[in-house]
């Protein structure tokens, strides 16, 4: 569609000479693409922040979960990952410049997962104990039910 | 409004209306197009393997933001709400050469007087001194024969021309619209006049569509006639609170275009941009959502939107809201309502400057989105 195209020439015209501006937060992690997390580590701002704000919380979870969070970490992309991304699908006056299509910013996956640990402090008495129990379905067996 | 033009240089297009061949339009589009540097290259970016992604979203610890909003957000323009009032006075009047059609006595406007007389002359008097041919060859004045009855009219035909202008001058005419001069028999008493104008101050008036409605006058409603010529002088404000908004609705079929181009030529250089009701209309006609829509008006209206974001204001633009708004809804979505995701539902996303908490994408809510304001 020509207005489209129209737009998005605009918004890369902006965003190659203005590449720092906040407008072009997901612009600049869109051109980051498969080298997202690659071209992220040690940035912590602007295109990089979200995804340097997950990645921290990968660094604490326990080594158990490290297959799970290796293959995260591989597909790990902007439009699901960067917050001004998603701003940008949700908001209408986001302050952030669409750099693709709706249909191709779309995050459309949606998987949570929990990540907890739980450190105790302090002495017990005899006899007593702590029982924490999770249930989790459809993971690798390789997680453990605790 | 003199010197109408405009043009585009890096990515723009050069409009000639072809349904419009007076001198005025040739002067619009001929003179004076604005010099605009180049704008830096485009590089088109391929995001095909981004879009070949399919990532699950990975929500952070509660403790985690989501979402951290920039450091540094820009400062908004000022965006006037209000439009200016006539940057240039509307041309009052039209001029050339027009000509009447044949107004009989009785006409709008028309006030000679024509007499059938019967004297001994077999002549006219001073009081209708203008010969219009012999109504009879005998006639009888009280007891009196005379040999000829004469058709007389008011002197001076000019003088009694509608007052919707400046007279050029003015001529009667007998039968078959024949020169008065030349008529010879004429029993009926049949004369009209037929006047000729340098100006016209209205050709919307009453009386001016009286004297241009019929055999031998000017072209008055055409595409091509006075009411365009009078239409193309008038500004924004004039022409769209004025007959000129139904002439260009329903005559040329160019409305929007017209609208387009006086905003573009009032407001230069991008200035109305800054306007919000000016941005409101070029977005509608620039995605052909105007109550008249033309190819002419959309390219025109997408054209004055790219040269603003290229040319007049490639660092700031994103900054205009309004325009900020319609160019991600076009990028997003071609200016069409965006689509609601099978998971979506619910009010949108938290906002930029929400700090906290997991849930990473929020649903998406698109309902009360309209096409394009």
């Amino acid at each position: 569609m020509a207005l489209q195209q129209q737009a998005l020439d605009i918004i890369n015209n902006f965003c190659q000479a203005n590449p720092s501006s906040p407008h072009c937060y997901c612009w600049q992690a869109v051109q980051y693409g498969t080298n997202f997390v690659t071209s992220c580590t040690g940035n912590t701002s602007g295109a990089c922040s979200d995804l340097n704000s997950i990645l921290a919380s990968f660094a604490r979870a326990p080594p158990v979960f490290a297959p799970q969070i290796a293959n995260i970490r591989q597909n790990l992309v902007p439009k699901c990952v960067c917050g001004p991304c998603a701003d940008i699908t949700s908001n209408e006056s986001s302050i952030y410049l669409a750099p693709d299509t709706f249909q191709n910013l779309a995050c459309d996956v949606n998987i949570q997962m929990c990540l907890q640990s739980v450190a105790v402090q302090g002495s017990l008495d005899p006899g007593a104990y702590i029982n924490q129990k999770c249930s989790s379905s459809g993971l690798p067996a390789s997680v453990p039910n605790c | 409004m003199p010197g109408k033009s405009w043009g585009f240089g890096p990515l723009g297009v050069s409009y000639r209306d072809s349904s419009d061949d007076d001198g005025r339009r040739r002067q619009r589009m001929g003179a004076q197009p604005p010099p605009p540097p180049p704008p830096p290259p485009q590089v088109y970016q391929s995001y095909d393997q981004i879009r070949q992604s399919t990532m699950p979203t990975p929500p952070p610890p509660p403790s985690t933001p989501t979402f951290t909003p920039p450091s540094q957000t820009p400062p908004p323009i000022q965006l006037s709400m209000t439009v200016p009032q006539e940057t240039h006075p509307s041309v009052t009047n039209i001029t050339g050469s027009f000509t009447t059609t044949f107004m009989p006595p009785g006409s709008p406007g028309v006030n000679f007087n024509i007499g059938k007389t019967c004297n001994h002359n077999n002549g006219c008097d001073s009081s209708n001194p203008v010969s219009a041919g012999q109504w009879t060859g005998r006639c009888y004045d009280h007891d009196n024969t005379h040999s000829a009855g004469v058709v007389c009219l008011s002197g001076n035909p000019a003088s009694k021309c509608p007052s919707i202008g400046t007279v050029a001058s003015g001529a009667y005419y007998g039968p078959n619209n024949q020169p008065v001069g030349s008529v010879g028999s004429n029993p009926s008493a049949v004369a009209t006049l037929q006047c000729v104008y340098s100006s016209i101050s209205n050709p919307f008036d009453p009386l001016t569509i009286s004297a241009f409605t019929g055999t031998g006058a000017t072209n008055l409603t055409g595409q091509t006639g006075m009411q365009k010529q009078y239409c193309d002088g008038q500004n924004y404000h004039d022409m769209t609170l004025g007959p000129c908004a139904n002439f260009y609705t329903n005559v040329t079929g160019d409305f929007d275009f017209q609208q387009a181009l006086r905003i573009n030529e009032e407001n230069p250089n991008g200035a109305w941009a800054a306007i919000a009701p000016y941005v409101a209309i070029i977005r509608r006609i620039a995605t052909g959502s105007a109550s008249v829509s033309t190819q002419i008006g959309q390219n025109l209206a997408q054209n004055m939107i790219t040269q603003y974001c290229l040319v007049y204001n490639p660092n700031g633009w994103p900054d205009n809201l309004p325009i900020r708004q319609m160019i991600n809804q076009w990028a997003l979505n071609g200016g069409a309502p965006l689509p609601s995701l099978p998971s979506g539902g619910g009010g949108g996303a938290p906002p930029p400057s929400s700090g906290g908490g997991g849930g990473g994408r929020a649903s998406y809510g698109f309902n009360s989105r309209t096409n394009d304001d």
